[in-house]
C-alpha cells in the first residue's frame, strides 16, 4: 500500500506542483505574518537559559493592522523564546485574549482562548526546521460556518538531502526506506 | 556645609535607585522591542535564503485524525509515505 502511494505520487506530478504551491504560499503567508510582530507587538523581557531568551509579549495599541488576519495581533499574548547566540526564533506561543471580530462580527470571528504554539530548531548546523505546530482556534465565519482549526504536526528525525534531488529518486529513497523497515 | 553635603549624600542613596530603575525598566523595554525586531527580521531572511531539503519524520493530528509519514523534499514537491 505504501510503495502504491509512493509510486501515484511518482505519477502524478500536477499534484506535486499543487503541493508545492500551497507550501510556498504557506511559507509567503508565513513571511508576512512574521514581519508584522515587531510593530504589532510590545516585548518585555522574561526568563534566560543559556543562549536562548524569553519575551512576553502582548497587542501593540499603536499597531494599526491593515490586514483582516494581522487583526489577531490586537488581541494575542504570549511568549517567544529567542536563540541569541544564532539569531534565530525558537519558539512562538500564544493565545486570544479576547474574542476577535471580522467586518463588525459579520464576516466572522475566532473565539476567545484560542492558541498556537510553534517550534524550531537546528537540525543540523546552521540549518534550523520547524518541529512543531500545535492549533487550536474556534469561530465561526460568513454568519453560520463553524470554523475549528485544531491541527497538530511533530516533524522530527531530519536528514539532509541534496538539493536537486528528482521526484524518481525521491521515492527511491523512500522505497529503501521502506525495504529497511 | 556638612549638612548640605550629608542631605546631598542621602538625597542621592535614595534618588539614584529610583531614578536609575526607573531608566533601566525603560531600557529593558527599549531592549526587548529591539531586540524582538533584529531577531524576526534576521529569521524572516534566514528563511527566505534557506533552500535546503530534507527528509523527515512527520506525525499529524487533524480533526480527530492521527497520520504518520516520512516524507522527502524535492524542488518539485514532497513525496510521503505512511508509516
Amino acid at each position: 500500500m505504501a510503495d502504491e502511494q509512493i509510486r501515484r505520487q511518482e505519477r502524478d506530478p500536477s499534484a506535486l506542483r499543487k503541493s508545492l504551491k500551497q507550501q510556498t504560499d504557506d511559507a509567503a503567508h508565513s513571511q508576512r505574518l512574521l514581519k508584522l510582530l515587531p510593530d504589532a507587538l510590545l516585548f518585555r523581557f522574561g526568563e534566560r537559559r543559556g543562549g536562548a531568551v524569553q519575551l512576553h509579549f502582548t497587542p501593540n495599541p499603536h499597531f494599526r493592522p491593515t490586514t483582516r488576519e494581522a487583526r489577531v495581533f490586537q488581541a494575542m499574548e504570549g511568549d517567544l523564546w529567542l536563540d541569541t547566540k544564532q539569531s534565530r526564533l525558537m519558539e512562538i506561543d500564544g493565545h486570544l485574549t479576547r474574542e476577535v471580530k471580522f467586518g463588525g462580527g459579520v464576516l466572522g470571528h475566532l473565539n476567545a482562548g484560542g492558541r498556537f504554539h510553534v517550534k524550531q530548531m537546528e537540525v543540523a548546523h546552521g540549518f534550523w526546521e520547524l518541529t512543531l505546530l500545535n492549533v487550536n482556534m474556534r469561530g465561526k465565519a460568513l454568519f453560520f460556518k463553524t470554523i475549528g482549526v485544531q491541527q497538530k504536526l511533530q516533524r522530527s528525525d531530519f536528514h539532509q538531502i541534496s538539493d536537486d534531488l528528482s521526484v524518481a529518486q525521491a521515492a527511491n529513497l523512500l522505497r529503501k526506506q521502506l525495504a529497511s523497515r | 556645609m556638612v549638612t548640605n553635603t550629608i542631605a546631598i549624600a542621602i538625597s542621592l542613596l535614595f534618588l539614584f535607585p529610583v531614578s536609575s530603575l526607573s531608566q533601566d525598566s525603560g531600557h529593558s523595554d527599549k531592549n526587548a522591542n529591539e531586540l524582538a525586531r533584529s531577531i524576526l527580521q534576521n529569521e524572516v531572511k534566514a528563511e527566505a535564503n534557506d533552500h535546503s531539503h530534507w527528509m523527515f519524520r512527520l506525525h499529524a493530528e487533524k480533526s480527530g485524525r492521527s497520520e504518520a509519514y516520512e516524507v522527502v523534499e524535492t524542488k518539485n514537491g514532497d513525496l510521503k509515505r505512511p508509516t
